[in-house]
């Protein structure tokens, strides 16, 4: 069939206006598509084809969808024999199903290919989760074996330490062994944290607390490290929060201090900021936002991309596996919180961690009627202006000096209305002189229920006679309570019986050690097992057991229920590495008072010492 | 040699390359040819063997002194509409190329002649009759002997995936149980390319446990098939067609799994749970199975034949594994076209059981499926 002149005309200004092409190439177009329907040459098919390929864009294919059928309705309209109309409803079909049918066809293929692909990876990610739960699983073991390891290397080498025998090179050799071991203990600490989180082991523990009494412990955790960089400034700007938060503290100060510890460990010189602020979000909560800036390396945009990723440390030059930022990550998700980072080389790095807490109403502060002394000498005086008037606002009575003169005056003629607290900020060899003062005012009947307090001391100084000593900032909480005279407990008085059972040697020597060495007076059994700690308990009266529960022949569980069968018992303290939430709530589903954690921590076997103690008493 | 020694009687072009003449044509336009050729590679489709016979003829009338050599396809590829050849058409290019430039031998696989006497300043065009122990021994000695040239090739197809039809053609002859190895000296005509695949590995490894030849019986010590389908699913005869579940397949420890072969399955035997390859495997050698890299990956790849256009009057050599021509359907004529649109020269080739090339250009060449290997043929640039 050939194209009248006519027909060609009203073809090429078609393709003219529906494409924007020349005279030439439009012409040259319809010429094609005269050769496709005249001798069924296929130039015109391959290269619409292409052209589809090439733009890659929805509306050209379009439009030439569009443009096909409507000259395909022009011809047919303007053609009259049956032949004519029924090669161009032919050329139509086939022309149709060149383009746009193959084309279907291949994205149906292309499909199918998908689902296949889909399936291939839902089986691999499958298999991969089932052996990594095993690998974790296995990591998981080997950490839980090395903290009891660890915990009888860490034993031996503080009770060595204490001891202060050794001298010389021997002296520093056991300083290298315990930073070993430290570290040792912190990556294990780590493998656990990451094994716990990605387990979903991980306990979430809320509790009230008070935000500053956090920030200072985050900042004591750091205070060492700091020490060893005295080209760092740091500086805080924390935010007063009158009331208590209700959130995971042990967690979010884990976060805090991964971040700080990171910020020290990558900065040389400069600064690193600590700086906390909130808003309110409902009465009922607010929105704390943690922000930890440094002038320290930086880093460039594709670490700051994997900074939250495993293993992730870029410096290798530095301390540590980089599983720290990972855990810091992962932890802030647990919390519902936030946690960014921006960072560009040589500049520094600021990161931004931001959660919501419930506010603890009844855990508002009251310092009302509180009388607080502030001497303030320092260029901080701003700061501490805001603090004042915070207190203040909150009815405390209070007095602020800025000249040295007026606040000795001041205190040396002091008959009555005796402040409460007295907070100094000075500078160093200013507060070794008020050290002193503060020895011969203490002498003075009248300022026995005074607490003296060093704020913003910056720099370790030995003080000797300040109630509270603090290098950044006070928490306000501390005007809270009064300064009650301290009883030093007598602990030669502490005389109970404990029944210590466990498998391992070292274990039962270290608790041995660490109990002897604060309570001489306690008496403590040991037991290698279960069957032997049966026997003991069967002819002595103790005040307190514990039990090692991975033992061989009987296991802890076994020994306590062993226990229970003969009567009454005293308090019985599970004592276990496996610190996993199944085995926590197994401990206590079976009736153990608590669980005393490998590697053992003195200071808290020492509380639960002192609480059956008291409860005896 | 070099080349000031022949220069004399070459005709060098404006642009200082050895003038190549070539032309790429069809058993309906062969009579067209209007100059010489020295030598004519020809591929057609294993059912018209008597039909490209006769065309030998008729070139061997007209032209006595020219080398033909062919190899049998599953189809043709050339620069023309359809560029996939469906009807059985034989495709040729001829070439006028110094006759001293070039050798051809024929190696017998069943006599094991494999040893060959090569200069080391050749590049090599390998046809195959079929997939045969120590191919890729072959192909590597023969890289070692050209000392690093370039090998280009294919495993000849049939309509027939399962039937032994295969075959290739020397002087008259068609060869059922050979390669054939068309030498071409460097310092006359430069031989570049690159095999590309579309896939990426996946998964976890699977260790070959039992085996014979092309056959896996088992995987880690567990029905080879069952293994399979565990993974992807039932297998069904459509996806043998469609060489769905290509392997990538690691025959030693040293090496990534992205720069290994690929290899497609031929078939499954649900009674033996037993899967056969397109090529042989041994015990220990490990298996990752391959997933299609996305839509706009593929196009990445495909870019990467872009560096290969030349100045030169050259002509590129198409190995299309069958598998991608069941996958890519009418897109792969649009791909060619774009081929052609970037490359500026002619060509052709036809759709393989086997690609030889390498997968990184100056790498070893490898025998694989599931490619496209592009090898350009042009003539070297006079530097005297």
């Amino acid at each position: 069939m050939k194209l009248s002149q006519e027909q060609i005309n009203v073809l090429t200004v078609n393709v003219q206006n529906r494409f924007g092409l020349s005279d030439e190439k439009s012409m040259e177009l319809v010429y094609d598509f005269q050769n496709l329907l005249e001798n069924g040459d296929l130039k015109f098919v391959y290269d619409l084809n292409y052209a589809i390929f090439h733009r890659k864009n929805h509306r050209f294919t379009k439009n030439i969808l569009n443009s096909i059928v409507e000259t395909y309705v022009y011809l047919y309209g303007d053609v009259h024999t049956k032949d004519d109309k029924e090669n161009i409803r032919t050329n139509f079909e086939k022309l149709f199903d060149m383009i746009f049918i193959e084309r279907c066809q291949y994205s149906k293929k292309v499909e199918e290919k998908s689902h296949r692909t889909q399936k291939i990876l839902q089986h691999t990610t499958k298999r991969l989760n089932e052996t990594l739960e095993t690998q974790e699983l296995m990591i998981a073991n080997i950490s839980h074996e090395m903290r009891t390891s660890l915990n009888a290397i860490n034993g031996y080498l503080t009770i060595i330490n204490d001891r202060d025998t050794l001298q010389g090179e021997d002296k520093q050799y056991l300083q290298k062994a315990s930073h070993a071991t430290k570290t040792l203990q912190a990556l294990v600490s780590d493998i656990l944290s990451i094994t716990k989180i990605n387990s979903g082991q991980l306990e979430i523990q809320k509790e009230n607390f008070w935000l500053d009494r956090m920030l200072l412990k985050c900042i004591d955790n750091i205070a060492l490290m700091l020490k060893k960089k005295p080209k760092i400034e740091f500086q805080t700007d924390i935010e007063f929060v009158p009331y208590m938060v209700y959130g995971d503290q042990n967690h979010i100060m884990e976060i805090l201090i991964n971040i700080l510890s990171n910020a020290v460990k990558y900065t040389d010189e400069g600064y690193i900021k600590l700086k906390m602020h909130t808003n309110f979000i409902s009465d009922s909560a607010i929105m704390v936002h943690f922000v930890i800036a440094d002038s320290g390396i930086g880093m460039t945009p594709q670490q700051v991309k994997d900074i939250f990723s495993p293993y992730s440390r870029f410096k290798t030059e530095r301390q540590g596996l980089g599983l720290g930022m990972h855990i810091a990550y992962q932890l802030a998700k647990k919390l519902d919180g936030t946690l960014s980072v921006h960072s560009e080389i040589n500049q520094g790095s600021i990161f931004t961690f931001s959660l919501k807490m419930d506010i603890h109403h009844e855990g508002k502060i009251d310092i009302s009627g509180r009388k607080i002394c502030f001497f303030c000498e320092q260029k901080e005086y701003k700061i501490f202006r805001k603090r004042v008037e915070f207190l203040q606002n909150e009815g405390a009575n209070v007095e602020l000096f800025k000249k040295e003169n007026k606040f000795v005056n001041y205190l040396l003629t002091l008959e009555k209305d005796i402040p409460d607290f007295i907070s100094i900020s000075s500078t160093a060899n200013g507060y070794a002189k008020y050290d002193a003062l503060i020895y011969y005012l203490k002498s003075l009947p009248m300022f026995a229920n005074t607490t003296f307090i060093a704020e913003n001391l910056n720099q370790h100084l030995s003080l000797n006679y300040f109630d509270e000593v603090y290098e950044h900032f006070s928490p306000i909480t501390l005007y809270i309570r009064r300064k009650n005279k301290k009883i030093k407990k007598d602990h030669k008085k502490y005389n109970i019986s404990i029944l210590a059972v466990d498998d391992t040697e070292t274990n039962l020597d270290i608790l041995k050690l660490f109990i002897s060495k604060q309570y001489p007076n306690i008496t403590l059994d040991l037991a290698s097992g279960g069957y032997e700690a049966i026997g003991m308990f069967k002819i002595k009266h103790y005040d307190m057991v514990m039990i090692d529960l991975k033992m061989p022949g009987l296991n802890g569980f076994e020994v306590f229920e062993k226990l229970k069968s003969l009567g009454e018992l005293p308090p019985v303290y599970a004592f276990s590495a496996d610190i996993y939430k199944s085995n926590i709530d197994k401990i206590e589903d079976v009736g153990f008072a608590g669980l005393i954690e490998k590697p053992l921590q003195p200071h808290k076997l020492y509380k639960v010492i002192e609480r059956i103690v008291n409860d005896i008493d | 040699m070099h080349v000031k020694d022949y220069i004399d009687d070459m005709i060098i072009n404006q642009k200082g390359y050895i003038v190549m003449e070539l032309k790429i044509l069809t058993c309906n336009t062969l009579h067209t040819l209007d100059f010489t050729p020295t030598i004519v590679m020809g591929f057609y489709q294993d059912i018209r063997e008597r039909h490209f016979l006769q065309h030998y003829n008729i070139l061997k009338e007209k032209y006595p002194n020219v080398d033909v050599i062919g190899c049998s396809s599953e189809s043709n590829i050339y620069d023309q509409i359809p560029y996939i050849e469906n009807d059985s058409k034989c495709v040729f290019l001829c070439l006028n190329m110094q006759r001293k430039s070039y050798q051809v031998h024929i190696l017998n696989h069943i006599e094991n002649n494999l040893s060959l006497a090569v200069e080391d300043n050749y590049n090599a065009i390998m046809l195959s009759s079929k997939y045969f122990v120590g191919i890729e021994k072959l192909i590597s000695d023969i890289q070692h002997r050209l000392n690093g040239g370039n090998v280009f090739g294919a495993i000849a197809s049939s309509l027939d995936s399962l039937s032994n039809n295969a075959t290739i053609f020397y002087d008259g002859k068609f060869f059922k149980d050979s390669t054939l190895l068309w030498l071409i000296d460097k310092s006359y005509y430069s031989l570049e390319g690159l095999s590309i695949h579309q896939f990426e590995p996946v998964g976890f490894e699977l260790i070959v446990t039992k085996c014979i030849n092309d056959t896996i019986y088992e995987l880690d010590h567990r029905p080879a098939l069952k293994v399979l389908e565990e993974i992807v699913g039932h297998i069904t005869p459509q996806n043998i067609q469609s060489f769905d579940f290509p392997f990538f397949l690691k025959q030693h420890d040293n090496v990534s799994f992205e720069n290994t072969p690929l290899c497609s399955i031929k078939t499954i035997d649900s009674v033996a749970n037993s899967i056969v390859l397109y090529r042989y495997v041994k015990e220990h050698d490990k298996l990752k199975l391959a997933i299609p890299v996305s839509l706009q990956e593929q196009e990445e790849r495909l870019n990467w034949f872009h560096r290969f256009h030349t100045e030169a009057q050259s002509v590129a050599l198409l190995f299309n594994c069958v598998g991608i021509k069941a996958y890519l359907g009418m897109m792969e004529f649009v791909y060619l076209m774009d081929l052609k649109h970037h490359l500026k020269m002619p060509f052709l080739g036809f759709h393989s059981f086997g690609e030889i090339g390498p997968l990184e250009v100056g790498k070893k060449s490898i025998v694989h499926n599931q490619t496209i290997s592009l090898a350009i043929l042009s003539p070297a640039k006079d530097i005297s």
